[in-house]
């Protein structure tokens, strides 16, 4: 009887009106609901209605929400499990998908560092999955996979134009979408960033989705140029520098029956430019004015999935090769000539994943996978496996989910035999995972409370002379979280989140531990959409930060919206110091203190036709 | 079949039924008419939002009350699935479709008042 009672209620709730049948739509038809996969890993989903309402116009607006966090290291590429040293890109176990397409360069072997920055008003929605997801979500051994889905012609068919110009920001995009026999979504932008801290950038982009029930066509183009930051500097005091990218990734995904069938090419072009006076770095006991690097690399995968349901279960079963290569074409130190490297790595990978329902709210799931790397040149060929184990209980409005897993992931080939590392042939570093999460759900309130732990064997560190090693000692990671979420009137939503990560045994610094509190809050009156965000960090050792943002968008009409921003308004935004030696006095300078998140704000018009 | 619906095994690159659209229609059709059972003349893929006992789906468009999607027939009146087709087409009264991710309902008052002589004070807020 209650059942039916509260049954009404929500009836009454949601039928009073059109706009809360047409809100009950939005939620039912979100694109998540198609994509996301619940029990691949704790996951953060970002819907379309958050992206709008949060104007969330670059990926590090995401990040900063999530416990990701944003970071970026010294060449002032996003960079969370890197900021300081200046080995760079450790954050390859981070990956990112367009549209279940991973867009990767053999340079980083993650798109983490090409696309950390991205202007992304081209997405629907965002998944987030944390603590090593399952082989669904990514095959490639990773703690963290980011997928953008894109925007599709049904929910975006037309012309839409976008202006913002803000104290840092001009950014400009055209899309348009059209449904057919072949629908498609296309979207070009431009835009340009000022930064107070060398670390200014630029960047044009282009997306093609062209598709039908069976197949996807992506083609996504990015060219960017951005200041070098700190890079190799060593007192903090560049002259003059760049970090120049040209990104191509094509990708074609076919499903005919229970089988799906991908083909993906990436390619990535980067020139890094340094001149410091009076000296960048020291190298082989000659002081160094001037770096001047071109490399290129491409990856291309290919996979097959077969996927089948029999007798309530499913059945995972594929195959992915990725072969890849890199090339520095040019290295030059002042005007000395540097022998330049050719390299190539081929990983065959082959994975199965079964779920088993042990009653009809009882789901297990097993996955394992193996991947041989044959590489070239003086370093051995390698074997690598993952496997996992999760269970998912439901019970009413309450998900339990619980999961073991393992995974292996190995240097990638730049960084072998470059001149960053001596040490070949480092063994793979293993990671050792274990989370609970508990989700309570209806339709206007989410809890969710997670907690995991991390254990790493033969972690890659830099030891005291720059070198990278494999950690003799393992090193261990807590984590928790906390999430309460409101939705307490159509198109409006509030958030609040908890992360804490506590971090031990790592060399020189023992434990680490990072708070951070998210609460944001947005909500439409008749014309008006206004939200309100307040992102909270500790770390160990500093003191809390605080980056408020502020956003107003006034709907003239359907056709015509104005907008105004304000990120890091207070301008206590996380800081990052970063270290500085003085080569002549051979000591280290006061360490140089710089935002994540500089202070803007946007004024800005969007337009559709 | 599952309680669990995580699983999907597929899925498709575009999506074709939209979930909730029936509801809407059970609110919105019986308001602007005075039938007791509407007869809707639309293609075959859109049947599944008209199962409810109010609706009665017809073959012959000559014997429809209300076109649906973005088809015409002779002068009936049609509730479209697309802006563009509703914006030229005469004899189109109302449409859903999406607008920057957003679902969206427009009804044109001229039209509405031809057919149906009636606008309920439900739907004013979507009449244009």
């Amino acid at each position: 009887m209650l059942r039916i009672i509260l049954g009404l209620l929500i009836f009454v709730y949601l039928f009073a009106n059109v706009d809360n049948i047409l809100y009950k739509i939005a939620i039912k038809n979100d694109l998540s609901n198609k994509t996301k996969k619940e029990n691949s890993g704790i996951l953060y989903l970002l819907t379309r209605e958050d992206i709008n309402s949060l104007e969330i116009t670059h990926l590090r607006d995401v990040l900063k929400i999530l416990p990701i966090t944003y970071k970026f290291n010294r060449f002032g590429v996003i960079d969370p499990f890197n900021p300081n040293t200046a080995i760079p890109f450790l954050s390859s176990p981070i990956k990112i998908f367009i549209d279940n397409q991973e867009v990767v360069s053999a340079l980083y072997n993650s798109g983490l560092a090409i696309l950390g920055d991205i202007d992304i008003k081209w997405v629907d929605h965002i998944e987030i999955y944390t603590q090593a997801p399952s082989l669904e979500v990514s095959t490639e051994p990773s703690l963290i996979v980011i997928k953008l889905y894109s925007k599709d012609a049904f929910r975006d068919e037309g012309n839409n134009l976008y202006l913002s110009k803000g104290n840092k920001d001009t950014y400009l995009f055209f899309e348009k979408a059209k449904i057919g026999k072949y629908s498609y979504y296309t979207y070009l932008s431009n835009d340009n960033e000022k930064s107070d801290y060398h670390n200014s950038q630029y960047r044009k982009q282009f997306l093609l989705k062209i598709y039908n029930n069976h197949s996807n066509i992506l083609a996504y183009i990015l060219l960017s140029k951005s200041d070098g930051f700190l890079g190799f500097s060593l007192d903090g005091k560049v002259d003059d520098s760049f970090l120049k990218n040209k990104v191509f990734h094509f990708g074609y995904e076919r499903k005919i029956k229970d089988f799906n069938f991908y083909l993906g090419a990436n390619f990535n072009k980067n020139h890094t430019y340094y001149y410091e006076t009076p000296v960048l770095f020291v190298y082989e006991n000659q002081p160094i004015k001037k770096v001047n690097i071109k490399s290129f690399d491409k990856v291309v995968d290919i996979n097959l999935k077969y996927k089948k349901e029999f007798n309530g279960n499913i059945l995972l079963l594929g195959s992915k090769n990725r072969f890849k290569n890199f090339n520095w074409s040019k290295i030059y130190f002042d005007d000395i000539k540097l022998p330049v490297y050719r390299h190539r790595q081929d990983v065959y990978t082959i994975f199965m994943q079964y779920s088993k329902f042990l009653s009809v709210n009882s789901l297990v799931n097993f996955g394992y996978s193996f991947s041989y790397f044959d590489n070239d040149w003086k370093i051995k060929d390698q074997k690598t496996k993952q496997y996992r184990i999760s269970h998912t209980f439901l019970k009413k409005n309450f998900v339990f989910k619980t999961a073991f897993s393992h995974i292996e992931y190995t240097l990638d080939s730049y960084l072998i035999n470059s001149f960053y590392i001596n040490k070949l042939n480092l063994l793979p570093a293993v990671i050792n995972n274990i989370f609970e999460d508990i989700k309570y759900e209806n339709f206007k309130n989410t809890f969710e409370f997670a907690f995991g732990y991390f254990r790493s064997k033969h972690y890659f560190f830099p030891n005291n002379k720059g070198i990278l090693v494999n950690l003799d000692t393992h090193m261990n990671e807590k984590y928790l979280s906390f999430r309460y979420e409101n939705r307490y009137k159509p198109f409006s939503k509030f958030n609040f989140s908890y992360f804490f990560h506590y971090i031990k045994d790592i060399p020189n610094v023992n434990i680490y531990r990072i708070h951070s509190f998210v609460i944001y809050n947005y909500n439409q009156i008749k014309k008006i959409n206004a939200f309100e965000e307040l992102v909270i960090d500790k770390e160990e050792n500093s003191k809390f930060y605080y980056d408020l943002s502020l956003g107003l968008r006034y709907i003239k009409n359907d056709n015509l919206s104005f907008f105004i921003k304000g990120e890091n308004i207070l301008n206590k935004a996380k800081k990052y110091n970063f270290f500085s030696f003085n080569p002549l006095t051979n000591r280290f300078n006061n360490p140089i203190s710089v935002p994540l998140i500089e202070r803007r704000i946007d004024l800005g018009m969007e337009y559709s036709f | 079949m599952k309680k669990i619906i995580f699983l999907i095994i597929f899925i498709n690159f575009s999506f074709a039924k939209i979930e909730g659209l029936s509801e809407l229609l059970l609110f919105l059709f019986p308001k602007i008419t005075d039938k007791k059972i509407i007869k809707i003349y639309t293609l075959p893929k859109y049947y599944i939002y008209f199962k409810n006992p109010k609706f009665k789906l017809v073959i012959d468009c000559n014997k429809s009350d209300i076109v649906f999607g973005n088809i015409s027939c002779l002068d009936k009146p049609v509730f479209a699935l697309s802006y563009r087709f509703y914006k030229k087409n005469n004899h189109a009264f109302g449409v859903f479709y999406y607008r920057k991710g957003r679902p969206q309902l427009k009804l044109k008052k001229e039209i509405l008042k031809k057919y149906f002589k009636k606008i309920p004070n439900e739907i004013k807020g979507h009449v244009e």
